[in-house]
């Protein structure tokens, strides 16, 4: 709520965001985004939105950033994609014209901090009044996440936990495709092309 | 993944870090109530503790610390647990994930509601450590082998 | 004017983060900055839906001494759709790294034209000699094995 430092974070933000997508190095462009991430936590601690701030900075700065470098390895480190300048002369007006339309219905709006938006005026003051008598829990966010709400919570937890199965089933399927028709003789090569690629970049 | 990392540094320092990372991980799935935390971001910093070995320490310490099987398992256990909570209350007639209506002799129905969370919390760390653990895992499966 | 940008700059900004990620995921070629702004732009998402939340005079809703007064707390309602949320968002990447890691071993790249014109070069292919020895299924996944691509699993 500082706004010069608001002011500040968002020009990190801008500048990491560009960086990440126009590098040509993968692993920078993981890190950048990381910066990104932390910046983007910081913001929302600024905004007082404490719960959001630290699961952001968790998981958008950590383990978005492991998981990145992870598939990296597996695979290449560099990136050299073809300009396809048709490609941006069909999406840039595309994006111009969207974000046209947003400003447009911005206008709409309640400004920044006004007690009277109808955001401020709802459910939430139930919520604010009644928590801490109905469940002893003086963190409300905890309590509409494991009480109130609990059942968006729970499908949550599902979502997550079919996430992970459905990546280990993407990539289990292969090996065994692999394993079938060749054989050892094609498992083993494949196996020491992928090592050695990767690691003399991406290691010490 | 990689293995034994080359720096000795780099080594000792991860592995002295590791479990303050994973106390620090319960404490703030157990402090949820009171302050900025809860079951996912806790979750998610017990699952980094657990990735940090992979990615510095030899192999066989590594998953000896962590073994494989201990993400899928983690995550279905959470599940169950939280899937288990909410039907408790369906035993007393009341509402799925009702906890208060759970009627156990000299406890209120506030504090009833206030373990409740805490189950729940504990129950969403658990899926959350799981479900990242078994992602990373089967990411870098390739690389080990 | 002063007084507006004051109360509007953030959806301002928040457009021109939007914007960014909506160029990342549609003129990238590459799929891995794809995903880089999907982050980005989800991220965006985030920012606006916080800033919705944001009251004047408000702090972080965790009842403390100054009692429950509701204008004394922002709203939490909001904090809790971006919270799970954002871990949501980090299991999709998961899922979407994972195709990607299954997608270079098919094809040895990332390049998004360059899959695409190698599927369409197997489909005519596949179409022209209508070879039985050809699954007709998965016409990619045994493409490498005749053009190998930079480091690729054959």
């Amino acid at each position: 709520m500082i706004i010069p430092l608001d002011l500040l974070i968002f020009l990190v933000l801008i500048i990491t965001a560009v960086l990440a997508l126009s590098t040509k190095d993968l692993l920078a462009a993981v890190a950048l985004l990381a910066t990104y991430s932390l910046f983007t936590a910081i913001l929302f601690a600024g905004m007082a939105a404490v719960d959001v701030a630290i699961v952001e900075a968790a998981l958008g700065a950590g383990l978005t950033g492991i998981l990145f470098i992870a598939a990296i390895m597996t695979t290449t480190r560099r990136s050299n994609p073809r300009l396809e300048v048709r490609r941006r002369y069909v999406v840039t007006p595309l994006i111009v014209v969207v974000i046209g339309l947003l400003l447009y219905a911005s206008s709409g709006l309640p400004d920044r901090g006004d007690p009277d938006a109808p955001a401020q005026q709802g459910i939430s003051v139930e919520y604010l009044t009644r928590s801490k008598d109905d469940t002893n829990t003086p963190n409300v966010v905890t309590a509409l996440l494991a009480d109130y709400r609990s059942m968006d919570t729970l499908g949550e937890t599902l979502v997550i936990l079919t996430a992970a199965m459905s990546s280990v089933l993407v990539l289990l399927r292969r090996r065994r495709e692999d394993e079938e028709p060749g054989g050892p003789p094609t498992a083993s090569p494949s196996a020491e092309a992928v090592g050695p690629d990767p690691d003399p970049e991406v290691g010490p | 993944m990689i293995g034994n990392y080359p720096s000795v540094v780099v080594r000792v320092i991860s592995t002295l870090l590791g479990p303050f990372i994973i106390m620090f991980g319960l404490y703030i799935v157990a402090h949820g109530h009171y302050g900025p935390g809860g079951g996912f971001a806790g979750g998610v910093f017990i699952a980094v503790g657990a990735i940090l070995p992979r990615l510095t320490l030899p192999e066989d310490i590594a998953y000896h610390l962590f073994p494989r099987s201990l993400g899928p398992l983690a995550a279905g256990l959470g599940m169950l647990v939280f899937l288990l909570i909410g039907l408790a209350p369906l035993l007393v007639g009341a509402a799925f994930l009702d906890y208060a209506a759970l009627d156990i002799p000299g406890m209120e129905a506030a504090r009833m509601r206030y373990l409740g969370i805490l189950l729940a919390e504990i129950a969403i760390g658990a899926a959350v450590f799981g479900s990242m653990l078994t992602i990373f895992d089967v990411l870098t499966d390739e690389v080990r082998r | 004017m002063i007084e507006l940008l004051e109360a509007r700059y953030i959806y301002l900004l928040v457009m021109v983060l939007l914007a960014i990620g909506l160029y990342g995921v549609l003129a990238k070629t590459d799929l891995v900055k794809k995903v880089i702004g999907l982050t980005i732009f989800s991220s965006a998402i985030f920012l606006f839906f916080i800033e919705g939340s944001v009251q004047a005079g408000a702090t972080a809703p965790v009842i403390d001494e100054r009692g429950i007064d509701p204008n004394l707390y922002v709203d939490p309602v909001p904090h809790l759709l971006i919270l799970t949320a954002i871990v949501v968002g980090v299991a999709v990447i998961g899922v979407a790294l994972s195709l990607l890691v299954r997608v270079y071993r098919a094809h040895g790249t990332f390049d998004e034209s360059v899959i695409a014109e190698r599927l369409a070069e197997a489909d005519r292919a596949a179409g022209a000699t209508s070879a039985p020895d050809r699954s007709p299924g998965l016409p990619g996944e045994d493409d490498p094995g005749t053009a190998p691509g930079d480091g690729g699993t054959a």
